[in-house]
């Protein structure tokens, strides 16, 4: 009937069950959630579970403002929920920039912002902005829930710091202080295009307007996202007139790691990555000097 | 497994295989082949449908995962015989041509009209990336979107 390859499936009823399941399947185990990579995967052969543990039913989509401040985004909010929602849009412009950038509107009903970070993709839209931002991924597994720094969740294509037993269960952002700016840019051919640059870049002004942190995150240029450290301090203390940005744009470009694909040429994408940093910190400026 | 579901608003339940996806049993067992198969990546919408009132693409939907749901169909967009307001503006103004992807973009409009009965150009633009036409180059499509006075449900 289907051209997918057999396996079983299940949807457990707590996410331990879930994670006792995927502890005693391991690699044969995968977490199902809206699919939308998952299953191009499978029928690729590029990767066959026996057992797929459908967690999609789980409760874990919910967006919340955290007594402390910070913001809670459930790993299996679907990335339109993201989109649509007020706290998100008016604190974290530049998550619902990478989000709208993202596939089709079909992809994103379904698709959830916890599979786009776990599925570790190269060119994965949201990991720059919740990168930039900073914060901790909340995952369970079968000894119980850990927290990992966010910086640390990538750790190759493909690859996350996730053992096998462990589903992501909730991204949790900082909040960002006032007179901050976000903006992410991103280039692509056209709508269903996976993104060949990604650059998230988050600022922060003090009362003169004189920048006192700044965050460039540069995607799909590496094996992982890239916190472009070198190129955000050389910001900081200036106004982020023109040629301390241009500055930052070239240091980006150095740090960068790009290589040759069907998509791009490395050249290409190394270049691209200090057009949109210029263009994504003008624009985390703006907004910066709005809030 | 069984699995139950509501499908253009009757409730069916089928004894599936955990591999089967919605596209698969909407035209294998319904014999509802108005949702057509293209890419099966989640690419070009031909197979769009809506669960629970979203437009997905019901190629990378298991069925498991549809227990429960509603699911809509075009063959469920006509009542008593009487074409939805999408696909009578689609005919009107001639935004089919081999007709393949139209069931998948109709589905689309009816999702995004649902919850914005007046889109702009660009909000039309955006609501169907996910629908490729190799045909007519979109303008014709996007003029019949432009043209449809949405009264929802009820002028259906």
């Amino acid at each position: 009937m289907s051209n997918l390859p057999h396996f079983d499936y299940i949807k457990p009823c707590s996410l331990k069950e879930a994670c006792m399941i995927m502890s005693e399947k391991g690699e044969l185990a995968k977490p199902f959630a809206g699919g939308t990579d998952l299953i191009v995967q499978m029928r690729a052969g590029k990767v066959k579970p026996e057992l797929l543990v459908d967690i999609k039913e789980l409760g874990l989509d919910k967006i919340q403002h955290l007594s402390n401040g910070k913001i809670s985004i459930g790993a299996l909010c679907t990335i339109n929920s993201v989109i649509e929602d007020d706290l998100i849009r008016t604190k974290f412009p530049f998550i619902v920039e990478a989000a709208e950038e993202m596939a089709s509107m079909q992809i994103r009903n379904r698709g959830t912002i916890g599979g786009n970070i776990c599925n570790a993709a190269p060119s994965a839209d949201l990991a720059q902005p919740l990168l930039a931002v900073g914060g901790i991924a909340k995952v369970e597994g079968v000894k119980g829930s850990r927290e990992i720094d966010l910086s640390k969740f990538f750790v190759g294509p493909g690859k996350t710091a996730l053992s096998t037993d462990e589903i992501l269960t909730e991204i949790i952002i900082d909040e960002l202080p006032k007179h901050s700016g976000t903006a992410y840019v991103r280039l692509k051919r056209n709508a269903m295009d996976l993104a060949l640059v990604g650059i998230a870049a988050s600022v922060t002004l003090d009362e003169d307007g004189i920048c006192l942190s700044a965050k460039i995150v540069l995607g799909a240029v590496g094996p992982t996202p890239i916190i472009a450290e070198e190129a955000a301090a050389a910001l900081i203390g200036t106004k982020l007139d023109k040629q301390s940005i241009e500055k930052a744009a070239s240091l980006a470009e150095d740090l960068s790691k790009p290589i040759d694909d069907i998509r791009s040429k490395a050249w290409y994408r190394r270049k691209s990555v200090g057009t949109l940093t210029i263009k994504a910190l003008e624009s985390a400026h703006k907004r910066a000097q709005d809030n | 497994m069984n699995v139950e579901f509501l499908l253009n608003g009757k409730k069916v339940s089928i004894d599936a295989k955990p591999h089967w996806t919605l596209l698969n049993v909407l035209r294998e067992h319904f014999d509802l082949t108005g949702t057509k198969k293209g890419c099966e990546t989640g690419e070009c919408g031909a197979c769009t449908v809506l669960i629970d009132g979203k437009n997905v693409n019901s190629c990378m939907a298991l069925i498991g995962s549809v227990d429960g749901k509603e699911v809509t169909t075009i063959e469920g967009l006509t009542k008593n015989g009487q074409l939805n307001p999408i696909q009578k503006a689609f005919i009107e103004k001639a935004a089919i041509q081999c007709g393949y992807c139209t069931p998948g973009m109709v589905m689309s409009v009816k999702a995004l009209l649902d919850e914005n009965p007046n889109p702009t150009k660009e909000e039309i633009k955006y609501a169907i990336a996910g629908n490729l036409c190799r045909c007519t180059g979109y303008e014709q499509i996007i003029e019949a979107i432009e043209s449809i006075e949405w009264g929802g449900e009820d002028c259906e």
